[in-house]
């Protein structure tokens, strides 16, 4: 395998990734436009559980072993250790987890004790993605976050001491009012912590959102681009300086700790998700995403019945499978290798797409190394523009 | 099949503000005289356009030939002529208007008399037509019939309205017994050479041009030779027939009769609209009088965003042209835009109108420059060239002065709001003419303006600062001498030709500052940063700058959630495709027409 193929992928060819969706929470953050539910009590978070499962004994699945496994919310730190931990047995009741796998649980600070880490570490959990947000507190409560940056800070001592040595935190940058200082704070605070990865994120507001709802009202104003632009370049220029090497547009980590289920999603690797709303994919021999409905509750009726709870479903044409693995592929800081796409695809990258990338290398939006095109950190911060001239391939039709 | 009895025939139009119910109440005379039976009926039947109908407004003239039995035992002929209702299309208003005896005056009920009520009103009694007053909607709960039959009792209305819910059917007989007794018979001489009106005409694919016509005099049949007196051609006809509303073929069309004929014309150029038909063996002394050919008043470029699309513009426009006589196009080649069109139209809304078609019907993305007059150039060797391009308006020293076209516009206002009117006409360049005080509290101000200055949003500023009340009506009135420069706009330091305007000497700057200050705002960050100037003879009055784009990536993918993250990029993508490359700029459509849109100072 060539030095510049995104190389490292665990040294698994084989197996899959599992998303499992908790949609918990005490409160429904402004940004937020996912599937969840406030409030549920603990008997429907358990029968939640019991449909996760019921729908997970149904998939049909692709090869094992499992690489990696993801509790992502909603809150999934508000499920029980337990039910967690019978997740992960039903999981591995049907295909193995791989050597190393990696089981990441997104956790909200102050929504668990000491005891409660432990439990999930006991469970099988192996990583914590503790959503921090903002080190300050006014922020934090704009938007709907029930934690202040002391808490968060106790959690990740108390991840320690329950034996995680693999925990990640997420913070958002361009938030209504949200001044290049205080960002500035919030990653010395993150990176003071010394965490293995680091996830930074851009506020992007959605539609239907009570975020969208105040920007439209003029309640909230958003930081301009230029600001935005700011922000990002003092987190890419900072973070490296401390030893976080950016491998993908908004992740960062010490080397080695790069999240591997993420990669699963850039690399077209098969997954495989269950609960309300997640997302799947076979795999680029199948070229199927399919995905559950997003209606929590509806989701559980189906599930709980017996039934099948995908709501909709695409399969990928070559052309679109070949635009995909270049535009996901450049999100990775190696890039795309161009002897593994000729391979794939039987075609070398710039006939199946031609003319479109010496433009963009001269617009230094793009570097071409010997076997690899990869995103300057220039293209990094536009990455629209270059995704969107790689979304369909002109290849020959391999069916 | 009736006799032709010119006793018998009942010509009349409805007049109304837009949304006082006009074609709801059209379509019920059509059910109760059983010209369309209620289970054909599709809404608004007259309005044929998917584009009127959604617009609500009428672009093409209708007539509708309906039989009516009314209470004196007799059945009568009643032909309904539907209006086009615009200040763009005024002249062919006034042509079916020619072709009536009467007309209902509709108001809501709710509503009231509105200016765009008044000024049909008192077009109708200029072409001295019976006026049968109709209050309509008195079904709505808001309705307050009183206050409109006092309303109408105060513009000079004796006869008390008919109150009519054309959408419950309230009514409608006494409309039709009204039409019956009140519009008079026409008063055609059979006798005489046939002297027939074009008020519209339209293409069909199969038969050529149907020229819709009121007989004054004599009749028409086929097999007759046909000439027009103002446009020259001769045709022999091949058919005569009558809207019921599909057409249907009659042997004859004689004097009062409204209908059309067939004679396969090829274009609708040949039939101008107000032109007069008569006999080519036996032809009529006189012309119908008011003949005034239909003239392009506002030009501006179109041009395909991909220039592949060019063949498919010409061909549809082509097709566009065949149905309609006003519009005019030639081919035109402009350094930023590549090869496109100069197209003359009646006005702005005619311009959207042709727009929207092309774009809908033809599936063309185009950008439309901003609309402009024709000048008249006069250099300092004595020569004159009508110039129609703000582009090619020359300023350099071979120029010796520039004309531009002025109309005489007249204004209907309530009159407590002539302060107001005359003040946006001085501030369009107006030169004040008249002012008449005119019954009911209003009144007639009259000032010359130059047509540059009211084709834009002129007709808007009248009815936001007179609370809608205002009407506009406007002729042309020659060229005049005016101190116009054009001001050019540099993107990137290139000047882009489509962008260039042509304004008055006093308004240059800040006209150029407040271009450049919108061209920031409408054209998007690109890669790079993009300076905006705009310059009066080589000299830069503006100059702002498009930031280069900082941000613009897709971060989040929850849960796997790829074919959102598709989706979003391919948005994107479509979005891009509506933007004409200029250069290497990407300039969106609002750009071009950034100079209609200037924030007020």
């Amino acid at each position: 395998m060539s030095a510049a193929t995104a190389a490292d992928d665990g040294g698994q060819p084989g197996g899959f990734a599992v998303y499992v969706h908790v949609p918990f929470c005490v409160r429904r953050c402004t940004y937020c436009d996912f599937p969840i539910v406030v409030g549920m009590d603990a008997a429907a978070r358990s029968r939640y559980i019991d449909a996760v499962v019921a729908e997970w004994t149904r998939e049909a699945l692709p090869p094992g072993p499992i690489t990696s496994v993801y509790f992502g919310g909603g809150t999934p730190s508000l499920a029980e250790p337990r039910d967690i931990g019978r997740v992960l047995e039903a999981l591995a009741a049907r295909v193995p987890l791989g050597p190393g796998a990696e089981v990441t649980l997104e956790a909200n600070p102050g929504t668990v004790t000491a005891s409660q880490l432990a439990d999930f570490r006991q469970a099988g959990v192996n990583r914590v993605s503790l959503g921090v947000q903002a080190a300050q507190v006014h922020h934090l409560r704009r938007l709907h976050r029930e934690h202040d940056v002391a808490e968060a800070h106790r959690a990740l001592r108390q991840l320690r001491r329950a034996h995680f040595d693999n925990v990640s935190v997420d913070a958002i940058y361009g938030l209504p009012d949200q001044t290049l200082a205080e960002w500035h704070e919030t990653i010395r605070c993150l990176t003071n912590w010394e965490p293995e990865h680091v996830s930074l994120y851009a506020l992007q507001v959605e539609e239907g959102t009570p975020l969208a709802r105040s920007v439209g009202r003029g309640t909230s104003t958003l930081p301009d681009e230029d600001l935005v632009g700011d922000m990002a370049d003092l987190a890419e220029t900072s973070l490296p300086a401390m030893g976080y090497r950016r491998y993908e547009l908004s992740n960062f980590s010490r080397p080695g700790w790069e999240s591997r289920h993420n990669r699963a999603y850039w690399r077209h690797h098969p997954y495989i998700g269950v609960g309300a709303g997640a997302h799947s994919f076979s795999g680029p021999a199948g070229a199927r995403r399919w995905w559950n409905g997003r209606h929590v509750r509806a989701y559980m009726t189906e599930a709980l019945a017996g039934r099948d709870p995908t709501a909709g479903e695409e399969r990928l044409s070559m052309a679109q499978l070949a635009g995909e693995a270049v535009w996901l592929g450049l999100r990775e800081a190696p890039g795309v290798s161009l002897s593994a796409f000729r391979e794939r695809f039987g075609i070398p990258l710039d006939q199946a797409f031609p003319g479109v990338v010496g433009p963009l290398e001269a617009a230094h939006l793009l570097r071409c190394t010997p076997d690899a095109i990869q995103l300057t950190r220039r293209g990094m911060a536009v990455g629209n523009q270059v995704f969107t001239r790689f979304l369909t391939a002109v290849v020959p039709s391999a069916e | 099949m009736m006799t032709h009895d010119q006793s018998r025939i009942r010509n009349f139009c409805i007049i109304a503000h837009v949304d006082h119910g006009k074609s709801t109440l059209a379509d019920r005379l059509l059910e109760a005289t059983g010209t369309v039976a209620p289970r054909d009926m599709a809404p608004q039947l007259l309005d044929q356009m998917e584009l009127e109908r959604e617009r609500g407004i009428t672009i093409k003239a209708q007539a509708v030939r309906m039989a009516y039995t009314a209470s004196d035992g007799e059945t009568y002929q009643l032909n309904l002529i539907d209006t086009p209702g615009h200040v763009d299309f005024a002249y062919e208003v006034s042509r079916s208007l020619k072709a009536c005896e009467g007309a209902l005056l509709v108001v809501d009920a709710s509503q009231g008399v509105e200016a765009q009520t008044l000024a049909n009103l008192y077009l109708a009694l200029e072409h001295d037509l019976a006026i049968v007053p109709v209050i309509n909607k008195i079904d709505l709960p808001s309705a307050d019939p009183e206050a409109a039959v006092r309303q109408l009792e105060e513009v000079g209305l004796d006869r008390p309205p008919l109150l009519v819910s054309a959408k419950a059917g309230v009514g409608i007989a006494d409309v039709l017994e009204a039409v019956v007794r009140e519009v008079p018979a026409p008063t055609g001489d059979a006798a005489a050479p046939l002297r027939a009106l074009v008020f519209d005409a339209r293409y069909d694919t199969y038969q050529g041009v149907l020229v819709y016509i009121r007989v004054m005099d004599g009749g028409v049949e086929a097999g007759d030779a046909v000439s027009f007196m103002a446009g020259g051609g001769q045709f022999q006809v091949d058919q005569v027939g009558v809207f019921r509303p599909a057409r249907e073929p009659v042997a004859r069309l004689g004097p009062g009769a409204v209908g059309y004929f067939a004679a396969s014309i090829r274009s609708v150029h040949e039939t101008r609209v107000g032109d007069t038909v008569t006999g080519t063996e036996r032809p009529a002394a006189l012309a119908l009088p008011g003949y005034r050919p239909a003239q392009p008043m506002v030009f501006s470029g179109l041009y395909p965003v991909a220039a592949e699309d060019y063949g498919r513009l010409r061909e549809a426009l082509e097709k566009l042209l065949l149905n309609d006589a006003a519009l005019t196009f030639e081919p035109e080649t402009s350094a930023a835009l590549g090869f496109g069109f100069r197209a003359g139209f009646l006005g702005l809304l005619h311009l959207d109108v042709i727009q929207e078609r092309l774009e809908r019907e033809y599936g063309l993305a185009l950008i439309t420059t901003a609309p402009n007059v024709v000048w008249q150039v006069h250099y300092t060797d004595g020569r004159m060239e009508r110039v129609d391009n703000p582009a090619r308006v020359p300023m350099g020293s071979e120029l010796a002065y520039l004309e531009e076209p002025m109309v005489d516009a007249e204004m209907l206002t309530p009159q407590g709001s002539i302060g107001a009117v005359m003040e946006l006409a001085q501030e369009r360049r107006g030169v004040y003419r008249d002012l008449e005080y005119l019954e009911g509290g209003r009144a007639r101000v009259s000032y010359r303006l130059p047509l540059g200055e009211i084709m834009y949003d002129f007709f808007d500023a009248l009815k936001s600062r007179t609370r809608g009340y205002a009407s506009l009506d406007y002729q042309v009135a020659g060229y005049q001498r005016s101190d116009l420069v054009r001001l050019d706009v540099l993107l990137n330091g290139e000047t882009v030709d489509a962008l260039s305007v042509v304004v008055h000497r006093d308004f240059a700057y800040t006209r150029g500052r407040a271009l450049a200050q919108k061209l920031r705002e409408v054209i998007p960050r690109q890669m790079f940063e993009v300076p905006i100037q705009a310059a009066i003879g080589g000299r830069v009055v503006a100059r702002e700058t498009v930031r280069a784009m900082r941000k613009d990536v897709l971060a989040k993918c929850y849960g796997g959630d790829i074919t959102r993250k598709r989706k979003l990029l391919e948005k994107q993508k479509e979005g891009k495709r509506r933007m004409k490359t200029v250069g290497i700029i990407e300039v969106p459509q609002e750009a071009f027409m950034a100079i209609l849109r200037l924030d007020p100072e």
